[in-house]
């Protein structure tokens, strides 16, 4: 698993990187000091593994992740005492290592992040490439609403909202804003799972339950959940393009 | 004059004017009976001991902290066994002593009853109500005084505190030089100790000498040069006459650490940080502290640490010491402290306190 260390303090790069030595399926592919620099990596490399330090100069740990364009790798942040950024993880329950760090709970978080990882063994890896700037519905992005931040499988996304300037995410009983325009993220979104269905809203078409005629020409889409959500005549005859053989 | 005294001068003028306010009236109308003055000393007497036992009552159960629903029907019994018992004492008294002007009226014991529990009445509400009103009063000081020592210990956790973010930040570089470099890994931890246990002894001792605070500062700063390694750059400049003024502990430090936190930490090139000590004209001591940072964000932050050195300051020293933050060009952000070098202000506020 290719694997990038970002973190502000030469020394604890180091002393990060010689403890990864006892995993040899990690494969570390580069280091960044800063976010900037590991913006750059992150495009260039496409690690699928991130140690994040939160407190950095320049942006932090969280305003990294909120940066990258494409999919969000898997992410194991180190921190050396944060309350309030600890307390964010618990709610994801996502894994985080406190400096200094303890083989076993690093064995722990490797663990962890290789379970969740999908079984990609037979896509070949110039595809990967070539698709990352789509979003599929097996990758997963960072989101960050005030206090609470999550990843997010986009196939759990069921819709996505127009609020003004942000967009409302709809997946398990959360409902988190994050500051993007609908449009831009159409573009980013795979057209095979996301349909736009109207100018306020994006549904996947995985989660769709029923589908009924409405008024002139339209459709009226049922999810899963019970959202009710109108699709234009316009793009219901994109619609039925698409969902017919 | 004493409470008690108060109490007393109260006791006996209120009730001999009363009564004899009556007797003089008494006597005015129906000339003067001797038994009857003596009858009037008795009830002065009575009514004094009486009131007395009330007042001895309320302390013993101390009713003035019962809640004011359950102490009115207590108040308004004692008034009616009160008058009672005055009543009990005149009304045959009176028929003895004064048969030709006594009418034998069907409702002359509810008179006598009324005209008593008046007077008791005004007696026991003012004595009850100036006593809730006080201990109300008492209570509010005695929460007031909670506050403030509340608030001071709160300054000792804060005068001992180090950042924890710092401690474990440095135990990590420590952990990684461990392999990379012994040498420095050893003395990264002698530094770590020592500031350990400056920070442990700062709230035993009021001021140290300059000399000790920035012999932490200085182990301070190499532990985060180790991990800032070229992204931080430090100097010290100390008026050697300075060295042995009394400052109180780990304030410099903790002004330090906010530089660095605030400051530098957040420069992505990195930054540096300079602490200037100096005698004035007055023979004032002038502590400087000079670091890349913006203000802006400081004030949001780490307001409380800023407040928290106005406060010691002003405990310590009083309007003779000053402390200001500002920003001193674009990116360099300045603070300053100015305080007496006298130590005996510090004793003389320390007596006044006590």
């Amino acid at each position: 698993m290719k694997a990038l260390i970002v973190d502000d303090e030469r020394l604890a790069r180091n002393e990060l990187r010689r403890l990864l030595d006892n995993f040899p399926k990690i494969e570390i592919i580069g280091e960044a000091a800063n976010a900037d620099e590991a913006l750059k990596l992150i495009d260039e490399l496409q690690p699928e593994l991130l140690f994040l330090d939160i407190q950095m100069p320049g942006k932090n740990g969280f305003e990294l992740l909120q940066a990258i364009e494409g999919k969000t790798p898997e992410v194991i942040f180190t921190t050396a005492y944060d309350d309030y950024a600890i307390k964010a993880f618990e709610f994801n329950a996502l894994d985080y290592l406190l400096k200094p760090v303890e083989l076993h709970r690093l064995t722990e978080a490797i663990h962890r992040v290789e379970e969740n990882q999908p079984h990609h063994a037979d896509q070949e890896n110039g595809a990967v490439r070539e698709s990352s700037r789509v979003l599929g519905e097996n990758d997963q992005v960072f989101v960050k609403d005030g206090e609470k931040c999550w990843f997010v499988k986009l196939g759990k996304v069921r819709l996505f909202e127009s609020m003004g300037n942000y967009v409302r995410l709809h997946f398990d009983d959360q409902k988190p804003l994050v500051l993007k325009s609908l449009n831009s993220l159409e573009d980013r979104l795979d057209p095979n799972t996301f349909f736009r269905a109207n100018r306020k809203h994006i549904i996947n078409l995985q989660w769709i339950e029923k589908i009924e005629p409405w008024f002139s020409g339209g459709l009226l889409v049922t999810l899963r959940g019970g959202d009710k959500i109108e699709i234009s005549r316009r793009q219901a005859i994109r619609f039925k393009e698409l969902m017919s053989l | 004059m004493s409470k008690q005294q108060i109490y007393w001068f109260c006791q006996v003028c209120g009730w001999t004017l009363l009564v004899m306010f009556e007797f003089v009236m008494f006597t005015l109308e129906a000339g003067f009976i001797l038994d009857y003055f003596f009858l009037a000393i008795a009830n002065i007497l009575l009514g004094i001991l009486l009131t007395h036992l009330y007042r001895l009552m309320i302390k013993r159960w101390n009713w003035v902290r019962l809640p004011f629903l359950r102490l009115v029907p207590r108040v308004l019994a004692s008034v009616l066994v009160l008058s009672f018992l005055m009543t009990l004492v005149n009304l045959p008294l009176d028929r003895i002593l004064l048969p030709q002007s006594f009418i034998d009226e069907p409702a002359i014991f509810l008179g006598y009853l009324f005209s008593w529990t008046k007077t008791i009445l005004a007696w026991v509400l003012s004595y009850t109500v100036y006593h809730y009103v006080e201990q109300t009063r008492n209570a509010e000081i005695e929460t007031l005084l909670l506050k403030t020592s509340i608030r001071e210990t709160e300054a000792k956790v804060l005068r001992s505190q180090l950042n924890p973010h710092f401690v474990f930040n440095a135990l990590n570089s420590i952990r990684a030089l461990v392999l990379e470099n012994p040498m420095k890994a050893q003395q990264g931890i002698t530094q770590l100790s020592n500031i350990l246990r400056n920070s442990l002894l700062a709230d035993r001792r009021k001021t140290v000498e300059l000399r000790e605070e920035i012999k932490t500062v200085e182990d301070y700063l190499a532990l985060e040069k180790v991990r800032y390694e070229d992204r931080l750059n430090c100097r010290l400049e100390l008026d050697p006459k300075t060295l042995y003024l009394q400052v109180p502990p780990m304030m410099l430090q903790t002004l330090v650490e906010n530089a660095i936190k605030h400051g530098v930490q957040k420069a992505i090139g990195g930054g540096f940080i300079e602490l200037i000590s100096s005698l004035d004209s007055h023979d004032h001591l002038h502590i400087r502290i000079r670091n890349t940072g913006v203000l802006g964000d400081t004030e949001a932050s780490s307001g409380f640490g800023l407040v928290n050195t106005t406060q010691r300051l002003e405990l310590l020293y009083g309007p003779e010491a000053s402390f200001r933050i500002y920003q001193e060009s674009p990116d360099i952000v300045c603070a300053e402290i100015q305080m007496p070098t006298q130590s005996d202000s510090i004793l003389k506020r320390t007596e006044a306190k006590v």
